[in-house]
């Protein structure tokens, strides 16, 4: 079964298009959803979890579509944001009540554990939290019903890398039965590259990577070398290529290997050079 | 078990997984019989993808290494003395090839090579 | 039914404003009970529903910035909280006239006035209070205002439209003798059959709340697909 199934999405703004979205997450996987600023991310999310109607193309999640059951749909998706949404003048104790009240699997004493682990003060008011307290807060909030899949949109912006790291573990328990999934949209890669196993990367609306990450890695290779190791075929060929006065770099298909210079050294490249390379390739 | 992961290797994660713990099986330091650690948990265990391990596994019990059990897990083989052998002699081949190829480098002659290998079996 | 829960949020969301409320609401009873006169009992529930309406429209502008992604992603059809927040104005508005009215019976059992009449006008505040209140909604719902200032200056509009338009009506009724004959029959015809205008009065605002509470969970739902 697929936890997250988006085929032909398309979503038309006056000065922005979203086109032809698809992908697949099976059960049990992370997907990170790549993309600038502005790309579309937060769009195809709120298409996802239906706060905004799409103009074609289906999505279904665990094999069900929003139409068929709009309150089982919800009950399956649990969603974080950078800016917290609980109301501001709530404290967490409202929060449970009212989750209590809308969620059939909401168990309050998960709830409960949650909030005592990460020491979450019970009668402050949610706007009074910090930025790390609310974020898990909102994991409190998912963690203690039954979910499916699992949103986050850029989640982890303007946190410290204790708490960032703290998520990623958090993210790896959540897929640890194999029943559910991630997908998380972020525009700075680092924060999901270890532990992802797609990598969908969106530019200005459109579709232009999904692959396995572990793919991606090996398709490309990172070239380096003084500028007197530019051969012609690597002017033409390298994707993103960068000079300076010292030398260059660029990112190459790996099975293009062999028309390399001998002097290069080549080295694998993390996610984000390939994509930052991809996206000047493509501005430039 | 151990597995330690290097960002800086040249090899992929998984073949460095993989590697590691062929390596293990073949010194013996894993034994016949042991459940490996599943897919999941060793990915978050590691912090890298649940894909990463999974194609780990999966290339080990495809050279024999592990079978994966419904119910139980993957779990290692007995040492099948060919297969063994086989991995073996493949990294005796390895090993000269480099020798090989370094020689070449410094435009050594094939005797001068052959006879550092007699010395260096002599001296053992 | 979902529509209860978010009322229930809803009352939840005017917990921060509840001091504030307080002392409106201690303010109006007392100026109601100093206002009130012998020939016109029900001004109590008047001022308590002028009051009422300003106040059913917090849930409107507390909090609407970055609450709307908890509230919207619950597990419940969009109408749902839209049938909430009318229900929420409904009782608001119910327990605003309680309190008008037991003001009134206190007032007319302390100065020995009878009670003759005093249901009628209740009701048709209360019907009043309803149509302004689910206009208000309608319009709140339609503008989707999120600026903290404008929405304080709408909020104040249409408790003082129920209140003065009425006295504009008057003044443009007294004009000329034609008119003022003309009203002056409308108004005996009324009093005539008064029970039957009163109840057909309240019927009609419950059928304008009704008709504001669909279209607007109509147009809610339609946004989100």
């Amino acid at each position: 079964m697929n936890a997250l199934e988006v085929n032909g999405l398309t979503k038309r703004y006056k000065g922005f298009t979203l086109e032809n979205i698809n992908f697949t997450i099976p059960a049990g996987y992370i997907m990170g959803y790549v993309g600038r600023n502005g790309a579309g991310k937060t769009t195809t999310l709120g298409l996802i979890t239906h706060q905004i109607k799409s103009d074609s193309g289906s999505i279904k999640i665990n094999g069900m579509e929003y139409k068929e059951n709009p309150e089982r749909y919800k009950e399956m998706i649990g969603y974080i944001q950078d800016i917290c949404y609980y109301p501001g003048d709530f404290n967490l104790l409202d929060i449970k009540g009212i989750m209590k009240d809308f969620y059939q699997t909401f168990e309050e004493e998960k709830f409960m554990e949650y909030v005592n682990k990460w020491k979450l003060p019970e009668k402050k008011k949610i706007k009074d939290f910090s930025k790390g307290m609310q974020v898990r807060l909102m994991f409190a909030g998912i963690l203690a019903r039954d979910t499916k899949l699992l949103i986050l949109d850029e989640a982890t912006n303007g946190l410290d890398p204790v708490v960032k790291q703290e998520i990623l573990e958090i993210l790896q328990e959540y897929i640890q039965d194999g029943d559910r999934s991630v997908i998380f949209s972020t525009h700075i890669l680092n924060d999901l590259e270890q532990i992802a196993d797609y990598i969908f990367f969106l530019h200005e609306g459109k579709q232009v990577m999904y692959d396995t990450k572990d793919e991606i890695l090996e398709k490309y290779i990172l070239v380096k070398g003084g500028l007197e190791d530019l051969n012609e075929y690597m002017e033409k060929n390298l994707i993103g290529l960068k000079k300076t006065s010292v030398g260059f770099e660029g990112i190459l298909e790996s099975d293009k290997s062999i028309h390399l210079s001998k002097n290069c050294v080549v080295e694998k490249p993390a996610i984000d050079q390939i994509i930052v390379s991809y996206i000047k390739h493509k501005e430039g | 078990m151990r597995i330690v992961i290097s960002n800086q290797s040249e090899l992929p994660i998984y073949a460095q997984i993989k590697e590691q713990i062929k390596e293990q099986i073949l010194n013996g330091l894993i034994n016949e019989g042991t459940v490996l650690p599943s897919i999941r948990q060793l990915a978050k265990e590691l912090g890298v993808s649940v894909i990463t391990t999974t194609r780990a596994y999966n290339e080990l019990e495809s050279e024999g290494f592990i079978s994966s059990v419904q119910g139980k897990g993957s779990i290692v083989r007995k040492r099948d003395n060919n297969v063994i052998r086989e991995q073996y002699l493949k990294k005796i081949e390895q090993g000269l090839e480099s020798a090989i190829a370094t020689a070449e480098l410094i435009n050594m002659p094939e005797e001068e090579l052959r006879d550092m290998f007699e010395i260096l079996m002599k001296e053992r | 039914m979902n529509a209860v829960k978010f009322m229930k949020m809803d009352f939840l969301k005017i917990k921060s404003q509840i001091k504030l409320m307080i002392v409106i609401i201690a303010f109006v009873m007392v100026f109601s009970f100093k206002m009130l006169t012998k020939d016109m009992l029900g001004w109590s529930v008047m001022y308590m529903i002028f009051m009422g309406i300003i106040l059913a429209s917090l849930p409107f502008s507390v909090d609407t910035t970055t609450s709307g992604g908890f509230v919207t992603l619950l597990p419940a059809k969009a109408r749902s909280r839209v049938y909430g927040r009318f229900l929420y104005g409904l009782v608001f508005l119910v327990v605003c006239t309680l309190i008008g009215s037991a003001i009134s019976v206190s007032y007319a059992i302390k100065e020995n006035v009878d009670l003759k009449g005093l249901l009628l006008q209740i009701i048709v505040f209360f019907g009043a209070g309803v149509i302004v209140n689910s206009l208000q909604f309608f319009v709140s719902y339609l503008f989707e205002i999120k600026n903290a200032q404008v929405l304080s200056i709408m909020r104040i509009i249409p408790g003082f439209l129920f209140f003065f338009c009425g006295s504009v009506l008057m003044d443009k009724i007294s004009e000329n003798q034609e008119s003022m004959n003309a009203f002056s029959q409308t108004v005996s015809k009324i009093i005539e059959y008064k029970e039957a205008v009163a109840i057909g009065f309240f019927v009609i605002s419950m059928l304008i709340m009704v008709v504001c509470m669909m279209i607007c969970a109509k147009r809610e739902e339609r946004k989100e697909g």
